[in-house]
């Protein structure tokens, strides 16, 4: 788990258990000038909501070992600092039923993988503006 | 007292195999180990170093790159694939085979394609299609005939991204004949191929197929949604001869895509001699049908089969202006019993005036 030892001013947090795909997505946000917080768990995960202060965007991974991508949402928007805090779930392809399932559990949006790095951080700088 | 000796001797001697056999297996355990800690540092050796370079050459390819060793070449080739198939967009592309051409891997895949190990021989495939590698053509052209599935699939899809164009006309007549290629697979192809350049060349091999071919192929039809496909299918539905199963797959296939061009061809088949023709036209109908249709599938409520009289039930649930009131009195006009209790499930879902 990566501390957060900087400003939250452009912070993301990236809970996603695929050390590779950690990889691509920590080089691409990174290279936009954004910091990066990793969760490798969805306990790490709930460990960090509970204890950082809030990110400006959650980049939240749907299969994840504890606690799945759905059950960190639902932890989100129950707690006050975080509530607000824009979600981009990433799911696998054609999994059409976990999409609905993470918008309805209040995320704010969804990345297919694989992924165009273009879209990604298009989709996240819609947020990031909106923030 | 010979017996107790020899008892004994024979507990000795087995006593002794089992601690060999106890230590024979002890040593295997420890060399596993050992083999897997050389793996695993060698791997972590490997991430260290190309891990970064593989991430840089999606955006600035490097001017030089360490040597591959031959053993360290499936590990490469594992992680060079697994960038490709995580990232969209012809940008990445442009690096990531850059990357892999500086390093040798262009060359080692292709000798790989002819490695006895089947995934060795699959991971040069996936290779030299992300390559688009087309020194590797007549050997995949090969490895698409080859009796295993996965490989033969896996070459047809590496063909596809080397030259979509001339691999399609192959392809399509191997979707065919491969009836141990799983349909699930076939379709990420097809979708991979995409829908408007697929559905002409897969058309016109149900054209020419043996029928169980040709329905096959025209249930892959489904998948591309493409209306490039319907000239082939009306001659195929209304050429002489042609068999009641691949006319119901026709008519499946007529019946997605609602043209209303095609509602005189289908209502010509609702007196077919084939029951399952005759309640694949009602469905098609049912998609597509004017309030003409009515009479027609009223017509059908009585016919002898359940299954047209249950597919003509749904398709005039479903005509785009009934309503509950009218299947109610539908209903109530039905002399026949049979026709009266098939519209009964219907009722309860059809909308309200």
């Amino acid at each position: 788990m990566a501390s957060n030892t900087q400003s939250t001013a452009q912070t993301i947090l990236i809970v996603e258990d695929d050390e590779d795909m950690v990889t691509l997505l920590q080089f691409f946000l990174e290279r936009e000038g954004y910091h990066v917080v990793l969760a490798k768990d969805g306990r790490q995960a709930q460990q960090l909501i509970d204890t950082l202060s809030p990110p400006k965007l959650a980049l939240l991974d749907v299969m994840l070992p504890y606690h799945n991508g759905f059950e960190l949402v639902t932890h989100i928007r129950s707690k006050e600092p975080w509530r607000e805090v824009p979600i981009l779930m990433l799911t696998a392809d054609s999994a059409e039923r976990d999409i609905v399932r993470a918008l309805d559990a209040g995320a704010n949006d969804y990345i297919v993988k694989p992924f165009n790095p273009k879209e990604l951080m298009a989709r996240l700088r819609r947020f990031l503006k909106a923030a | 007292m010979g017996l107790p000796s020899d008892a004994i001797r024979i507990l000795w001697v087995a006593g002794v195999a089992e601690v060999g056999v106890v230590f024979a297996l002890l040593t295997v355990v420890l060399i596993l180990h050992i083999v897997k800690s050389i793996q695993l540092r060698r791997r972590a050796r490997f991430h260290a170093v190309w891990r970064p370079l593989l991430v840089q050459s999606l955006t600035d390819i490097p001017k030089a790159v360490p040597p591959v060793s031959s053993r360290e070449t499936m590990i490469f080739l594992y992680y060079w694939n697994y960038f490709h198939e995580s990232l969209l967009g012809q940008d990445k592309m442009n690096g990531l085979n850059e990357l892999a051409r500086l390093a040798g891997m262009d060359r080692a895949a292709v000798k790989l394609l002819g490695a006895k190990s089947v995934s060795k021989r699959l991971m040069a495939i996936v290779t030299v299609g992300h390559l688009q590698e087309r020194t590797a053509w007549s050997d995949l052209l090969t490895l698409a005939q080859s009796a295993h599935p996965i490989v033969s699939l896996s070459a047809a899809r590496a063909l596809i991204h080397i030259d979509p164009q001339a691999a399609l006309p192959l392809v399509t007549q191997w979707i065919g004949a491969r009836t141990d290629w799983s349909p699930p697979k076939v379709a990420a192809l097809l979708y991979q191929a995409g829908s408007e350049r697929i559905a002409r060349p897969l058309s016109e091999a149900a054209m020419r197929a043996t029928p169980a071919m040709t329905i096959r192929l025209l249930h892959f039809l489904e998948v591309t949604r493409c209306t490039a496909a319907l000239p082939a299918v009306r001659t195929l539905l209304t050429r002489k001869g042609t068999k009641p199963a691949v006319q119901v797959a026709c008519l499946k296939l007529i019946g997605q895509f609602q043209d209303p061009k095609d509602l005189e061809v289908v209502r010509s088949y609702l007196q077919h001699s084939d029951a399952t023709v005759r309640a694949q036209a009602a469905v098609a109908l049912g998609a597509n049908g004017t309030p003409a249709d009515e009479s027609r599938l009223i017509t059908l409520l009585s016919d002898a089969q359940w299954e047209v009289r249950y597919q003509a039930a749904d398709a005039l649930a479903h005509l785009p202006f009934m309503r509950r009131e009218r299947l109610g009195e539908i209903q109530a006009e039905q002399t026949n019993a049979q026709a009266k209790h098939i519209l009964e499930p219907f009722l309860i879902g059809t909308r309200r005036a």
